[in-house]
C-alpha cells in the first residue's frame, strides 16, 4: 500500500429534490487499500458509490477517481475502474467464456489478451470445466466469483464492489474475500460497500455512513478503540442507533 | 371454507392493487365494445364522385346533378379522360368515377341503350361494391322517373340505361390484396415495438444495464445494439411475407419494390422508436409487453387494416392519424395495388418520419434520467 491517493471525495453531495441522499462526504482512499464503505440500508452508500463510478452527477462537491473528475470526466473514470453490482449481474444465457469475451471487448482489450486471460482465470478459479457452461447453471457462489473476476478482468486500478456478498453463506463469503485479498495484493484498490460488519474487519480502513454523512472513518482497530467496542458490530451499533433514516 | 374465502380475498387484493390488471380487466372490455359499436360503421358515405361526360347533353347534366345532390355523394367535378381519373384515384382524391357514354340523350330518345360505366377503386373491395351499388341506385331512380315522365307526355318509348362497373386495381376484388399490407404493418409493429421494448427493459430488469453503464460503452451504443437486430429481423420477416404473398397468393406488387422498401424502413424506424419510448417508461418486461399488446387494439381498429377509416366518425378518423400503422398500410396499399410512385405516398412517409422523430425525442428525454 503506497501513499498515492486514487479516490478523493470532497464534500460530495447528492440531493434528490429536498432529500439529501449523500451529505457532504469527504474521504480519501490510497492505492492498494481495501476500503470498506459501511452503513445501514438507506444510509446512502450506493448513491455515493454511483457518483464515484460516474453513474450519477454530484449535486455539490467534487470527487476524483484515478485522477479523473467524476462530474466532468466520467467517461475516463469508467475506463479505469471495474464494477460489480449487487445482483452480481452476468448474462445468464451466455456461457462463462462468452461473458468474459464480451466484457473484454467492451473494455477494449485486444483479442489475444482476452484469450490468454480467460485461460489464466479459468485455471485459477478451477473453472476450466465450466468454460462453455451457461451462467444460469452455475451455483450462486461460483457466479459471485465469476462476477468479481469479470469486474477486474480488464485489470483496472480500482474496483468498486456494491454489496458483493449479499445472500451468500459465510463460508462462501470468506472464500470470496480471499479473492479480494489477492486482487489487493496485485495492486488493485478495492472499494467495497457492505452491511456485514464482520467483513469490515477484513478491510484496511472503513468509513461508516449514517443518514448520508460519514460519521466514522479509520481502520477497524482505531474505530473499535474510538467507540469502545469489541467488534465492528459494536461500533456500528453505537453509530446506527442515532440514525434517523432506516430500512 | 373460511380458509378458502380468505385466500380468495387475498387474490382480489392483488388484482385491485395492480393498476395494470385493472386496466385490462375493467377498461379494456369497455373499449372493445365501444370501438366496434361507435367507430366501426359499415355504412358507406361521403363518396367522392367525379364525372367523365362523353355526351354533355341535357340528360347527362340532369343525372350528374342528381348524383351530386344525393346525400351519399360528394361531387368532385369533371374529368376529361380516363387517365385523369386514374390520376385522381392514385392521389386518393376520389372514390368513384361515373362515365357517361357518347350520345347519351340521343340514344335514350331513340330507344337504344345508353351506357353508364362506373369506375371504382377496387383496392378496398367492400367499400367499392357498396359505392357502385349506390350509384346504380341513383341511375335506376333517374331511369324510372324519366320513363314515367315520358309515359305522361306520351313521348315515351322504352329505353335502357346500361350500367356496368369496373374495378380499377384489384379487379377480382380479392380480399388478400387488402389484407397483406395490414399483416405486414402488424408484424413490424409487434417485432419492432414490442420485442425491442422488452429487450431493453430486460437488460434493466436483469441488472446488467448497470454494469454496461459503468463500462466505457457509450449509452447510445447500448441502445443501437438493441435496435439493430430487430430492424434486420423485421426486414427479413417482411421479405418472407412479401414473397409468400407474391408467389403463393398472387398478391400484386404493382409499384416499385424500392419505394415499398423505403416506406417500410421508415415505418420500421418509427416502430423502433416507439418501442424505445415504451422501454423508458416501464420497469418490467411484463409491463412492456402489456403496453405493446394494448397498442395492438387501436392498430387493428383504427389503422384501416380491417375497417375503413373513411366510414368512421370524425373523432376516430383524427385518432387514426396517430396510429403509425395507418400511414404504412395506406402507403403500402397504394404501392402494391395501385402501383403509385413515390410522390403519391409522400404524405404517408412524412407522417411516419415525423412520428418517429417525436418518439425518438421523447425517448431521449426520458432515457438518460431513467438509466441513471
Amino acid at each position: 500500500m503506497t501513499d498515492e491517493i486514487v479516490i478523493k471525495a470532497e464534500g460530495l453531495t447528492k440531493k434528490f429534490g429536498s432529500f439529501t441522499a449523500t451529505d457532504h462526504v469527504t474521504f480519501e482512499v490510497r492505492k492498494g487499500e481495501i476500503f470498506g464503505f459501511l452503513g445501514a440500508n438507506g444510509a446512502g452508500k450506493t448513491t455515493a458509490m454511483r457518483m464515484l463510478c460516474g453513474l450519477s452527477q454530484p449535486s455539490e462537491g467534487k470527487a476524483t477517481v484515478a485522477g479523473y473528475d467524476v462530474a466532468t470526466e466520467y467517461e475516463q473514470v469508467k475506463r479505469h475502474i471495474g464494477y460489480m453490482s449487487q445482483k452480481f449481474s452476468l448474462y445468464d444465457d451466455l456461457t462463462v467464456e462468452e461473458n468474459l469475451v464480451l466484457f473484454g471487448g467492451i473494455y477494449g482489450m485486444p483479442r489475444n489478451k482476452v484469450r490468454d486471460k480467460i485461460a489464466e482465470l479459468l485455471q485459477e478459479l478451477g473453472f476450466e470445466a465450466e468454460r462453455k457452461t451457461m451462467v444460469k447453471s452455475l451455483p450462486l457462489g461460483w457466479k459471485q466469483k465469476l462476477a468479481f473476476s469479470l469486474a477486474i478482468f480488464h485489470e483496472p486500478s480500482i474496483v468498486f464492489l456494491d454489496e458483493p456478498t449479499g445472500g451468500v453463506d459465510p463460508v462462501t463469503r470468506r472464500q470470496f474475500w480471499e479473492l479480494i485479498y489477492k486482487a489487493a495484493d496485485n495492486g488493485i484498490t478495492v472499494f467495497v460497500t457492505t452491511h456485514y460488519m464482520d467483513e469490515a474487519e477484513y478491510c484496511d480502513r472503513v468509513s461508516i455512513m449514517v443518514d448520508g454523512r460519514i460519521d466514522a472513518l479509520g481502520s477497524p482497530a482505531q474505530l473499535k478503540q474510538q467507540f469502545h467496542g469489541n467488534s465492528m458490530y459494536d461500533v456500528f451499533y453505537a453509530l446506527a442507533r442515532t440514525a434517523k433514516r432506516g430500512d | 371454507m373460511k380458509q378458502f374465502l380468505s385466500f380468495v380475498r387475498k387474490e382480489f387484493i392483488h388484482i385491485l392493487r395492480d393498476p395494470r390488471s385493472l386496466l385490462i380487466l375493467l377498461v379494456m372490455p369497455q373499449i372493445m365494445v365501444l370501438l366496434p359499436g361507435y367507430v366501426i360503421k359499415n355504412e358507406v358515405k361521403d363518396i367522392r364522385v367525379a364525372v367523365l361526360d362523353q355526351s354533355r347533353d341535357i340528360y347527362t347534366e340532369q343525372l350528374t346533378q342528381r348524383l351530386y345532390a344525393n346525400e351519399y355523394f360528394i361531387g368532385k367535378g369533371e374529368v376529361r379522360t380516363e387517365e385523369e381519373a386514374a390520376e385522381l384515384f392514385k392521389k386518393g382524391e376520389i372514390d368513384l368515377v361515373v362515365v357517361f357514354g357518347p350520345e347519351f340523350a340521343n340514344r335514350i330518345i331513340h330507344s337504344q341503350d345508353a351506357s353508364v360505366q362506373l369506375l371504382a377503386d377496387g383496392s378496398e373491395p367492400n367499400q367499392a361494391s357498396v359505392r357502385v351499388a349506390y350509384a346504380q341506385q341513383v341511375v335506376a331512380g333517374f331511369q324510372k322517373e324519366l320513363a314515367q315522365q315520358m309515359a305522361q307526355t306520351g313521348t315515351g318509348q322504352p329505353f335502357n340505361i346500361r350500367v356496368n362497373s369496373r374495378m380499377l386495381y384489384n379487379p377480382q376484388q380479392r380480399s388478400e390484396v387488402n389484407f397483406v399490407p395490414g399483416v405486414v404493418g402488424m408484424v413490424i409493429l409487434l417485432i419492432c415495438c414490442m420485442m425491442t421494448s422488452i429487450a431493453i427493459v430486460r437488460e434493466r430488469e436483469m441488472g446488467t444495464m448497470e454494469i454496461l453503464l459503468a463500462s466505457p460503452l457509450p449509452s447510445i451504443d447500448i441502445v443501437l445494439a438493441k435496435l439493430v437486430p430487430y430492424m434486420i429481423i423485421s426486414l427479413i420477416d417482411m421479405a418472407t411475407i412479401l414473397c409468400l404473398s407474391y408467389f403463393v397468393m398472387n398478391v400484386p406488387m404493382s409499384g416499385s419494390l424500392m419505394v415499398y422498401v423505403i416506406t417500410a424502413v421508415i415505418y420500421i424506424f418509427t416502430s423502433l422508436m416507439l418501442g424505445l419510448l415504451i422501454s423508458t417508461v416501464v420497469n418490467t418486461q411484463l409491463a412492456a409487453m402489456l403496453i405493446s399488446l394494448l397498442l395492438i387494439v387501436p392498430t387493428i381498429y383504427l389503422s384501416g387494416m380491417v375497417f375503413a377509416v373513411e366510414s368512421m366518425p370524425i373523432a376516430a378518423q383524427i385518432a387514426s392519424n396517430i396510429v403509425p400503422a395507418k400511414w404504412f398500410i395506406s402507403a403500402s396499399r397504394k404501392i402494391m395495388v395501385e402501383g403509385v410512385s413515390m410522390e403519391y405516398v409522400a404524405t404517408e412517409i412524412r407522417a411516419l418520419a415525423i412520428e418517429g422523430l417525436v418518439f425518438m425525442l421523447l425517448a431521449w428525454r426520458f432515457f438518460k434520467t431513467r438509466l441513471a
